[in-house]
């Protein structure tokens, strides 16, 4: 039996504490059974600051964390209403603007909670605190938070920053209150990353593949008399490939530049079945030989609409906005060392097959006929 | 070209996200925005000012955490462990503070799996009192799970000579039930939980009968452990410990419906989400996916969160899940080197074997050399030791 310390060689109060101690041991101390626990508490904030010294974000607070700040049970029933939450909307206002601070080169950000909405992070219920803010334009960021962490040693907020020098999630806890923006923007790591993004994108982004194959395919054969041939000589495969692909590259170079930069908008409801079309097009035109000659003015004039296809990739990738130019740099590189892999991949295979008169009738229209219908599938996806 | 759509769409719903969702105003001021858990016990309004008093008084501040810790349990709010950290870790850095006080902190510290700090605490809270029973128990549990029963020991035959017989023979029972005396604990056990009312506490019988389960589970008796859990879950119903053993041995025995329903009244957990979504994965249900995509978003908040106290969950999730049988080692490894309860010793020996890594079959076999652990589940899965085991000799004994 767990007994009771005998009465008179403790205090009263200490006596309780103990029975009450021992019940958790008897649970909670049975190993680590209970050990869920470590789910604590969690905060979100979210945060984009730009250039100029626009601010705005927004800081998801467990209504639980909450409750113990900001009476936010007025009746005591036990339920947090909506009529409650509104009532007390400019004290949890007050609260975030009191212990929350944002900070740029020299001087605090000025900001306000615009609303208080509600929403859910792993199941449980959140206030949703948006706010709008400035800050001084351009310098390093700063980010300080006192919330919840005295009266909780457990909480975190985790946070995602976006500012012009890129994206960047961590989290802030009672030991480290503060995060600081790096001294340097990683001006070189930022372009690195932009590189392997381009080639990502090229390598995971089947169409794009799908029409340089249709584009590659004939280049191992010459036309004439209305019938494929293989061609005469290396040179003049090597020559083919070369002025196709450039003729691609720049074309596609030149609209991504113009998209980027915001000169020329397309959306991607035009865009993305346009690729497509370009792919249906490229694949049937190997089927006629005698349409070879438009293969090259086609390239040009397809590369441009590719070219809107990666300025999109790219405005869905994070931090355009700041080194813009070396940015998209990084990213056509990426691009261009993404498509001479396949290049490298597939011409010594066309060289080598060009001997074979199955290639020139059988295996290259069948493979061209394969892309296009590829071609229609995706269009109809995307007209769907 | 309309069917294709179809196509990809049935097939893009197939894949297990949990979108984020999204911020919105609700129309309706009555809308229910949130359910206060615990509100009879907290008193929220004064905590910052019980936080300040507790800062000049640590009687004050042991109460208050204790009653927080108690709320925790009670309720099923883990995050009250944080408070009730903020009120203990100023008076732990100083010399002298009431034992009580070092093993509240030590509780939180083991609920964080930091079971080395927490045994520094308790090690201190016994020495400013020896006869700190509660501390005696927590530092002889931790030594229990971090699979050093040697040390458990002392404790646990201190508890007996005290006074403490029940806890004495539960702690007892769990370091000779892993030494190589299976049965005899089992028997110790059964004894203690032979009569139903018997037992200084609801949560005291229902934590001795969870052991006892776990026992027979090593011992392969897999109906005695439910019938054992059965028991536990209607004595403690708010317990999810009890619940997520219950749904283990469920799963284990092929009960997957039942597993799922008693896991319903458990707290959707990363436990609980983990085996929530193995039953209705193995029962071919399609609801496992909204499991496994919760399950894994809560692992990667706490990822985020630069904590790494679910690596048994992850280890499992890799076992019956993912592909990949070196990344499952590499975390059933890690858990092991943490802590060593049944489940952690049988996900490293699962890993272990499903990957075929003979260093790390053969590591495992000389600590249960050492130790004389005994569990069929781990016999039969690691090479060699079905026949030398004493818990399968014991089986065959008993089938005989």
């Amino acid at each position: 039996m767990i007994r009771r310390a005998p009465a008179g060689r403790r205090p009263r109060g200490l006596r309780r504490l103990l029975g009450v101690l021992l019940v958790i041991c008897a649970f909670s101390i049975a190993g680590t059974r209970q050990a869920e626990s470590h789910e604590s508490s969690t905060s979100y904030l979210k945060l984009d600051a730009r250039e100029d010294g626009a601010l705005q974000g927004s800081l998801d607070v467990s209504v639980l964390d909450l409750s113990w700040s900001v009476p936010l049970d007025a009746d005591g029933d036990g339920r947090v209403l909506w009529r409650e939450v509104e009532a007390v909307k400019p004290e949890i206002a007050g609260l975030v603007a009191d212990k929350l601070m944002f900070e740029r080169g020299t001087r605090k950000c000025t900001f306000h909670v615009a609303d208080v909405l509600v929403t859910r992070h792993v199941g449980e219920p959140y206030l949703s605190l948006p706010f709008v803010g400035r800050c001084e334009a351009g310098g390093l960021l700063k980010i300080n938070s006192n919330l919840f962490f005295s009266e909780d040693a457990g909480h975190r907020t985790l946070f995602d920053v976006h500012t012009d020098a890129g994206f960047t999630a961590g989290f802030l806890a009672e030991g480290t209150r503060e995060w600081k923006q790096s001294n340097e923007p990683n001006w070189w790591l930022a372009f690195a990353t932009f590189v392997v993004q381009g080639i990502w994108h090229v390598w995971t982004g089947y169409d794009h593949l799908a029409f340089l194959l249709s584009l590659l395919l004939p280049c191992a054969l010459t036309a004439g008399s209305g019938t494929w041939r293989p061609a005469n000589s290396l040179r003049i495969v090597l020559r083919d490939l070369l002025r196709i692909v450039t003729a691609f590259t720049v074309a596609h170079s030149i609209t991504l530049g113009l998209a980027t930069m915001q000169v020329v908008s397309m959306s991607a409801r035009t865009i993305e079945p346009l690729i497509a079309v370009t792919i249906v097009i490229s694949a049937l035109l190997n089927l006629f030989p005698r349409a070879a000659r438009w293969r090259l003015p086609l390239a040009f004039s397809f590369g441009l609409i590719h070219g809107f296809g990666f300025a999109l990739a790219l405005s869905e990738l994070a931090p355009v906005r700041g080194r813009i130019v070396a940015l998209l740099a990084g990213f056509n590189i990426g691009v261009e060392i993404a498509q001479l892999c396949v290049v490298l991949l597939v011409a010594p295979v066309l060289v080598q097959l060009r001997q074979s008169s199955l290639y020139a009738t059988r295996l290259m229209p069948a493979t061209s006929m394969a892309v296009a219908f590829a071609g229609m599938v995706w269009l109809g996806a995307r007209l769907g | 070209m309309k069917a294709c759509l179809a196509a990809v769409l049935a097939l893009t719903a197939l894949v297990p996200t949990l979108k984020a969702a999204e911020p919105f105003r609700p129309k309706d001021p009555g809308f229910v925005v949130a359910e206060l858990p615990g509100r009879a016990v907290r008193s929220r309004d004064s905590f910052a000012r019980q936080l300040l008093l507790s800062r000049s008084d640590p009687q004050k501040a042991t109460q208050l955490a204790a009653a927080l810790l108690e709320q925790a349990r009670v309720s099923a709010q883990p995050q009250l462990y944080g408070r009730a950290e903020s009120v203990l870790a100023p008076w732990v850095a100083r010399p002298t503070v009431p034992a009580a006080l070092l093993t509240l902190e030590a509780d939180v510290l083991q609920q964080r799996h930091e079971f080395g700090a927490a045994i520094g605490l308790l090690d201190r809270a016994i020495a400013q009192d020896p006869r700190a029973a509660h501390a005696r128990l927590m530092r002889a549990n931790v030594h229990i799970v971090t699979g050093e029963f040697d040390r458990a020991r002392p404790d646990c035959t201190w508890l007996l000579g005290s006074g403490e017989q029940w806890a004495g023979s539960v702690c007892l029972a769990q370091v000779v039930g892993s030494t190589g005396q299976l049965e005899r604990a089992r028997v110790l056990l059964e004894r203690l939980t032979a009569d139903e009312s018997a037992g200084p506490s609801v949560d005291v019988r229902a934590w001795t009968l969870a052991v006892r389960a776990d026992l027979d589970m090593r011992a392969g008796a897999l109906a005695e452990a439910q019938i054992a859990l059965t028991r536990a879950v209607a004595l403690a119903p708010t317990s999810d410990y009890v619940r997520l053993a219950l749904a283990d041995v469920l799963i284990a025995r092929g009960y997957l419906t039942d597993a799922v329903n008693v896991l319903g009244a458990a707290r959707p957990s990363v436990s609980a989400l983990l085996r929530r979504a193995i039953a209705l994965a193995r029962a071919h249900d399609s609801q496992m996916q909204g499991s496994l995509a919760e399950l894994r978003e809560r692992l990667a908040v706490s990822a985020q969160r630069g904590e790494r106290t679910h690596l048994r969950e992850e280890a499992r999730l890799a076992l019956e899940f993912a592909n990949d049988r070196r990344a499952a080692l590499a975390l059933a490894r890690d858990n092991f080197a943490v802590q060593r309860e049944t489940e952690d010793v049988r996900l490293l020996a699962r890993a272990a074997t499903d990957a075929r890594d003979t260093a790390a079959i053969a590591s495992l076999e000389a600590w249960i050399r050492r130790t004389h652990y005994e569990d069929v589940v781990v016999d039969r899965l690691l090479p060699g030791r079905e026949s030398s085991s004493g818990a399968t000799t014991w089986i065959r004994a008993r089938r005989s």
